[in-house]
């Protein structure tokens, strides 16, 4: 959840929530027994700025049903860049498949078609790199939000502050990782806030950091049909929804679920005090 | 369309055809006590029972009686009848002053009175609510709420705390036609729909129409919620108020001058943030959340035959966290009737009406804050005339006229502000309706209720307004201020007839349909003043609806017990809803964010009512479903709407148990709404996501809850009323899921969780009331 306009909304029923759950409000796990469901196929794709492009196929679980092995092997899976180059890449563990010549570079055009095996599945996207965008200054404090017993809150907030490119609408993604691990994931734009200096706030609710941890954001330049997808997962959009979830509308065409991202980054890390 | 009209003309023209020399009688029926006109009371003449009406909403009553002497009887509800002899040589105006049973009759507070008028009157899909009747039922923090006990009705749902809102019959929120003294209020609650904005001591009753209104109302699909304001004491001066644990409120009222003219002021104020006072944490003692209401109402009997009232009503509510948020929102409306006799049986109502709402929500960002700004203001005028044509036949025509300004949304930002500045151009329509409705009886067991409504929408300009075909931008146009953008014309048709089996049974059938330009975006699944509304345009059509009810109903023992039992079918068309990742935020092209689609929604609504005696009150339950299709949604298929509620059960109860002693209970049972809970799993990037199926194909937990209350009046005299009212809020604290969410489990990060928030178990609460 991040503090810039387009989350008025979220801060709206947030401060709501905290006047309202001062009153009353509380919440418990419960008993809840899951449907079944076929199983999904789930594309994850990306080429990074200067990496090589890396595509994982797996498949939809049952919630709570010890899946073991959710892996898409033996998938045929090419790129093509809009100078000429195209390149099958390799299945280099289950489900887990890269490029060895093809690397990321911004501004490129990037074409992916994925056939799976038995030819049962022809997803196929494509997707821009845009130009990279740095991070200025990175820090994080406690949060003025005040939480209370039955409400988590979050108790840290981090600031990522950036110098918005004002000739071109941006996309951004911040993926937030805690001593290596990923722990949560934002999206924003810059339609409001076009060509200004940003402080993007990143409240997450279940953070947890302690002196000496290691935070690092990565700033990822993105496309808009990458940025609405991931938007399908943020926190915002879950309040419109309210217990009604939704598969966010993937970018790979053929597929239900997953995306293609060709994406520049920029990544900053700092030590908690 | 004239065909229509002729019709109805000759329907009303036809009973003209009589011989014998009569007269009519007309007047003003009333309490004796405060002067507060009566509306639905029966005038009958005892000797010739086939000769009778009712008294309109506003008191007034005409009937053409024939030459000779008769005995006229008045009744109302809780009032003693009266017996009134005349000798009809001429015609004749008397006004008629009734007395409230209850002061007579000390000894036990019961209803004793004898009424038939859910069997006679020609109305299917209709409840009527009095202040007297729902006083005693228990309620939120003891704060008697008109909107809050309706939905114990069949057909009216509220959803579940913190999602406000009244459903009727499949419809959804902004479907309601919400009246104040005829200016429409466009979001009648306060603090997440805890509350209405209907001060009750404000309010004298309500009447709703569950999309079976006649053509005088119009505008929106599902129901007419028609709303009036007390008209305040115009024979002794009074004052009346309680003090409780969230909220005070205080009434003035009394003559102008003494049978002609009164006034009513009455206001409301909680005060939730003083409870926030005693909280040790100071982010949150500093923290703002109240509300108020300021009702006021003016009316003056000029002469004879011009009457003019003047109502008004603000409401709003605040939030604030100190260096970070707040927010307001309210509404405000104002009404001007003129009410003119031309002649005994022809009379006519002039309105002039205002109505806004607005909110503001602002966010302090270091170094600066900024504000997001957006509105409705509506300017009405109508203009109708009542023609009592006989006593078979009451005909209403008239038209109104209804100009719209949507603040579609603005951005205050300084230059310091993280955001630049930006306002969204404002939207400018004009609703237009002109109608007919006649009320008319062929036979004494058969009454019709015909109307037509010819209603025209015009989006004008100025602004630049857009195309869009297949999510994609196809046009856009720029106006001028005299510009026609686009303009709708739809006929909307009604019809209703009963056919009395006997005094004690009929059968009602009702057929209509209803159009409605002005489309409310719900932004968020709980309810939070901050929607947009919208009109009709290039890519939003009008939405319309048919509805087919049937009726049937039954009393027994004097009318002691009131059954009935009625079923509909309703098909709407052009449905308005935000398609999936929508971008809403200060967007231009919002419309390019929708998706449409069509309903429908059938049920079955059983009440059974014991209307009197030292126990009273119903059983409602209604058994309905609620389908939407949208081409974008479950590959086209029909899937459950969210407010689809199966089962609605209420119980109400009142009970004199002393004489000064009164208990009251209400349980309400419903099936969880329709939701979308994940049926798979799977990571991106890490992160464990859930995978979703059908829409609406799951549900939440069922939803039951009992209140209890007790009002004990302490003294009671001429001089002197005060009571103490306990209430008890979900008595036996049933958590009620107010969410579900889902994430990886704290302990074990692989299983999945299900969480669920609820809002509040028990909430007692304590008023003191007094009436001087």
């Amino acid at each position: 959840m991040k503090r810039t306009y387009s989350n008025i909304r979220l801060e709206v029923v947030i401060s709501i929530m905290i006047l309202t759950s001062t009153i009353f409000s509380c919440t418990e796990p419960i008993e809840f027994s899951f449907e079944p469901s076929t199983p999904q196929l789930v594309v994850e794709a990306k080429i990074a700025e200067l990496q090589y492009a890396e595509v994982q196929l797996t498949k939809t679980a049952n919630i709570n049903a010890n899946a073991s092995d959710n892996f898409v092997r033996n998938a045929l899976i090419v790129i093509e860049d809009n100078m000429g180059n195209s390149e099958t890449l390799t299945e280099v563990s289950p489900g887990r498949y890269l490029s060895s010549n093809i690397k990321g570079k911004t501004g490129v055009n990037y074409k992916l078609s994925i056939l799976t095996d038995g030819h049962t599945q022809i997803l196929k996207s494509e997707d821009i790199m845009p130009k990279p965008v740095n991070i200025s200054r990175l820090r994080a404090r406690k949060s003025i939000l005040p939480g209370s017993d039955c409400l988590s809150l979050p108790e840290w907030e981090v600031i990522v502050e950036y110098d918005d490119p004002a000739n071109e609408v941006n996309y951004y993604r911040f993926v937030e990782y805690i001593n290596g691990k990923v722990n949560s994931s934002y999206v924003e734009n810059d339609k409001l806030n076009n060509g200004k200096s940003n402080k993007s706030f990143l409240t997450c609710a279940n953070r947890n950091l302690n002196s000496g941890d290691t935070l690092t954001i990565e700033m990822q330049s993105i496309s808009k049909s990458v940025y609405e997808y991931f938007y399908g997962f943020s926190q915002l959009n879950k309040i419109m929804q309210g217990t009604s979830g939704t598969n966010p509308t993937s970018n790979v065409i053929g597929a239900n679920l997953g995306y293609f991202s060709a994406y520049s980054v920029h990544v900053k890390s700092i030590i908690i005090e | 369309m004239k065909r229509y009209l002729y019709i109805l003309a000759l329907l009303s023209i036809l009973p003209f055809t009589n011989a014998q020399q009569k007269y009519t009688i007309s007047g003003y029926i009333s309490d004796i006590h405060n002067g507060e006109t009566l509306s639905g009371a029966t005038v009958i003449l005892k000797d010739l029972p086939e000769y009778g009406v009712a008294s309109d909403s506003y008191g007034y009553f005409s009937i053409i009686v024939p030459e000779g002497k008769h005995t006229i009887k008045i009744n109302y509800i809780g009032y003693q009848g009266i017996e009134y002899p005349v000798d009809m040589t001429n015609n004749i105006r008397q006004d008629f002053k009734m007395e409230f049973l209850s002061t007579l009759l000390a000894e036990v507070n019961v209803y004793p009175y004898k009424q038939n008028d859910n069997i006679i009157k020609n109305s299917i899909g209709m409840e009527k609510l009095t202040i007297n009747e729902i006083k005693n039922v228990p309620v939120f923090f003891g704060e008697p709420d008109i909107l809050k006990t309706i939905s114990l009705t069949p057909g009216i749902t509220s959803l579940r705390e913190g999602y406000g809102g009244s459903f009727v019959r499949g419809g959804n929120n902004s479907q309601n036609l919400i009246l104040l003294d005829e200016a429409v209020v466009y979001y009648p609650y306060h603090l997440l729909g805890f509350f209405s904005t209907f001060n009750n001591d404000a309010i004298k009753d309500v009447t709703i129409y569950k999309g079976t209104a006649p053509a005088y109302y119009g505008g929106r699909l599902s129901s007419v919620m028609d709303i009036r304001m007390k008209e305040g004491n115009n024979q002794s001066f009074g004052a009346s108020g309680g003090i409780g644990l969230i909220s005070s409120r205080l009434t003035l009222e009394g003559p102008i001058v003494k049978d002609r003219g009164s006034f009513i002021v009455s206001g409301r104020r909680t005060y939730v943030d003083m409870l926030l006072k005693l909280a040790n944490n100071p982010d949150i003692s500093n923290n703002t959340l109240n509300f108020y209401d300021i009702n006021a109402k003016v009316n003056f009997k000029i002469n004879d035959n011009n009457r003019i009232f003047i109502s008004a009503y603000q409401g709003r509510d605040a939030f604030a966290v100190p260096n970070h948020f707040g927010m307001s929102w309210g509404n405000r409306t104002a009404t001007c009737r003129l009410k003119h006799f031309w002649h005994d049986k022809l009379y006519s109502n002039t309105f002039v009406a205002y109505s806004d709402f607005d909110y503001d929500v602002a966010l302090a960002f270091e170094p600066s804050t900024f504000n997001l700004l957006s509105g409705i203001k509506s300017v009405y005028f109508k203009h109708e005339f009542s023609f009592f044509v006989n006593n078979r036949s009451m005909l209403h025509v008239g038209f109104d006229n209804i100009w719209h300004n949507i603040k579609t949304g603005q951005l205050k930002a300084d230059d310091n502000a993280i955001v630049h500045p930006k306002e969204l151009e404002d939207r400018f329509g004009q609703e237009r309706a002109m109608y007919l409705n006649n009320e008319y009886k062929p036979a004494d067991n058969w009454s019709l209720n015909l109307g037509l409504r010819i209603s025209r929408f015009r989006l004008h300009g100025p602004g630049t307004f857009y195309k869009y075909e297949n999510g994609l931008l196809k046009d856009s146009l720029v106006y001028t201020s005299t510009s026609r953008i686009k303009t709708y014309i739809t006929p909307e048709k009604r019809f209703n007839i009963t056919h009395i089996i006997n005094q004690k049974q009929s059968v009602k059938f009702d057929y209509s349909s209803n159009t409605q330009n002005i489309h409310l975006i719900s932004t968020s699944d709980a309810s939070l003043p901050i929607d947009i509304w919208l009109m009709t345009g290039y890519n939003v059509k009008p939405q319309a609806s048919d509805q087919v009810s049937l009726g049937y109903y039954r009393n027994s023992k004097d009318d002691m017990y009131q059954f009935s039992v009625e079923t509909y079918y309703k098909w709407v068309i052009n449905q308005v809803d935000l398609k999936n990742e929508a971008d809403i935020m200060a967007n231009e092209h919002l419309e390019r964010e929708l998706v449409y689609g069509k309903g429908r929604s059938y049920g079955l609504e059983f009440m059974l009512k014991k209307a009197y005696g030292r126990l009273y009150g119903w059983v409602a339950y209604s058994l309905s479903r609620t389908e939407l299709n949208m081409p974008e949604v479950n590959n086209g298929q029909w899937y459950p709407a969210r407010h689809d509620i199966t089962n609605d059960l209420s119980v109400v109860g009142v009970y004199q148990l002393l004489k000064d002693l009164t208990i009251s209970a209400t349980w309400v049972y419903q099936t969880g709404n329709a939701v979308t809970f994940p049926i798979g799993t799977y990571t991106i990037n890490g992160e464990t996501k859930y995978l979703y199926g059908d829409r609406n194909s799951n549900r939440m937990p069922d939803y039951h809850r009992l209140d209890l209350g007790l009002t004990w009046k302490i003294k009671s005299n001429s001089k002197y009323d005060s009571s103490i009212n306990l209430s008890v809020y979900n008595a036996y604290a049933r958590k009620n899921a107010f969410s579900i969410d889902f994430k990886p489990d704290p302990e074990n990060p692989e299983e999945t969780q299900a969480v669920m928030t609820y809002l509040f178990t028990a909430i007692p609460s304590l008023t003191y009331s007094f009436t001087i």
